[in-house]
């Protein structure tokens, strides 16, 4: 076993919208499993500031780590995780 | 090792039983076990009891296979609880397997039960997902979402790697709805077109609602019984166990492409018992989402990469094809009340061997069946369990 220090930095390796969602989450959201260059392919999930709507993301895309809660709702809000959002600004969004 | 029979099954329908306990959706298909095997309960030596959801959605998180055997009059005897996912029934099936087959035991019952409706999806979708490791769960990874992104049953992948579509994603839920509307234990009885099955409500793209297994409660049991003492019970045909393989999920890195645990869990089961895969008549198996049925195919070596699809569009796999996959209808029809599925599996195979299964029966009767089952959800592999068990008549 070997402690690995990560970046910022990965690509998308897949990517869906859910429609349904556990308790502790809204639906819809993204669901994405990450590349990182170190070597690790992580399950993630997608910053807010990236809108939930098809054709936002593809596979392959650049993306940079965001800290932030979980989900916005009661039973998530006061968790923190790592998410990933596009690493170019979105254009014509917020 | 002893030769070891099934000499007796027994299922509760499946479905939506919002006002019944866990005990009651157990008790019938305990009784209809016994009755069919012409034990009592006084004939049992050891019992295994495979559920998953209980602990979180019913609140009886400790002793739950006691407290359903008692209400089915049975106690005393050894009663091991087995929780080990949507493969927990399996499991149970293994369990009173080697209780039987090492001499422990002469007769053994094994039990699957589960309860997923308690009037609050959300509740349920989240039990669910605490059968996956749990830093997944919490990031509200879900069973539905795997099959879109995980690496290891990508569908969206497999779209652009073979140009499979939309339409040959829902073949499987058409073919296996038909055979739903033939069983009367079935949740889904309706025969589905690929048009209605693609243009449902999308769940999670590429996944639409039809293509899903839905939220289901049922039971399911079987008695396993040495193959030298089984005549003093039954005159009925013997189905004997001729391989039950578990294994767990595998570690895998990001570019290890060694053959994947569903894979060597089949091929273990069909070295133990001496058969290949041509050999299997029939297969009952793990379509939690209708396009898994595609994926396995190739993972139980019953066709190449990339060819899934043929072996419906060929009537290989249907009900009156060479090789039926799914007579039961499936998890999608028949319904998923995961702890309970394995044993469900095994009640159809049993059925099908001894000419009983009615309407769907296929003919010439089966010799040789497969249950493929698998569970549970880990970073590095699709399913946290994996198992498979061959039945020869």
């Amino acid at each position: 076993m070997v402690e690995l220090e990560l970046g910022r930095t990965g690509t998308i390796y897949s990517h869906t919208i859910a429609h349904v969602a556990p308790q502790g989450f809204s639906a819809p959201f993204f669901q994405v499993f990450v590349d990182l260059p170190e070597g690790p392919r992580v399950f993630a999930l997608v910053g807010s500031e990236c809108p939930v709507e098809a054709g936002v993301l593809e596979d392959g895309m650049e993306m940079r780590l965001v800290v932030e809660p979980v989900a916005d709702t009661p039973e998530r809000r006061d968790i923190l995780t790592y998410k990933y959002v596009p690493a170019r600004q979105m254009s014509g969004s917020r | 090792m002893r030769e070891v029979a099934i000499i007796g099954v027994g299922a509760h329908p499946t479905g939506r039983f919002i006002d019944k306990p866990l005990k009651a959706i157990a008790y019938p298909a305990i009784w209809d076990a016994l009755d069919d095997a012409g034990v009592t309960p006084a004939d049992l030596q050891a019992a295994y009891v495979g559920n998953s959801l209980g602990g979180l959605l019913t609140g009886q998180e400790g002793v739950r296979g006691q407290v359903v055997l008692q209400h089915s009059g049975i106690t005393g005897i050894p009663i091991v609880n087995v929780e080990n996912a949507c493969a927990s029934a399996m499991t149970a099936l293994r369990g009173a397997w080697l209780e039987v087959a090492s001499g422990a035991a002469d007769v053994a019952l094994a039990v699957g039960v589960e309860k997923m409706n308690v009037g609050n999806s959300a509740r349920t979708i989240g039990a669910l997902s605490a059968v996956s490791e749990l830093d997944l769960a919490e990031m509200g990874m879900q069973f539905t979402t795997s099959y879109a992104v995980h690496p290891k049953i990508n569908l969206k992948a497999r779209m652009h790697e073979y140009g499979w579509t939309a339409r040959d994603f829902a073949k499987p839920a058409v073919k296996n709805s038909y055979n739903g509307s033939l069983n009367p234990l079935a949740q889904h009885r309706r025969p589905l077109s690929i048009e209605e099955v693609v243009q449902s409500r999308i769940i999670v793209d590429p996944l639409t609602l039809l293509m899903c297994s839905s939220i289901s409660d049922g039971a399911a049991a079987a008695v396993v019984c040495s193959m030298d003492a089984a005549a003093r019970f039954t005159s009925k045909k013997r189905v004997r166990i001729a391989s039950c393989v578990l294994r767990s999920g595998e570690y895998r890195l990001r570019d290890d492409d060694r053959p994947d645990s569903a894979t060597t869990t089949a091929f273990a089961a069909y070295e133990q018992a001496g058969v290949g895969p041509d050999e299997i008549n029939v297969i009952e198996l793990h379509d939690a989402m209708a396009p898994a049925e595609l994926m396995l195919y190739e993972r139980l070596g019953l066709c190449a990469y990339g060819d899934g699809p043929k072996l419906i569009d060929d009537r290989i796999t249907t009900l009156d094809g060479r090789q039926p996959v799914n007579p039961s209808g499936g998890l999608c029809s028949r319904g998923h009340p995961v702890g309970a599925t394995g044993l469900l599996q095994i009640c159809e195979l049993v059925w099908q061997m001894r000419g009983e299964a009615g309407a769907r029966q296929i003919e010439p009767r089966p010799k040789v069946a497969m249950a493929q089952n698998q569970g549970g959800l880990l970073l590095g592999q699709d399913s946290a369990v994996y198992g498979a068990t061959i039945l020869t008549a």
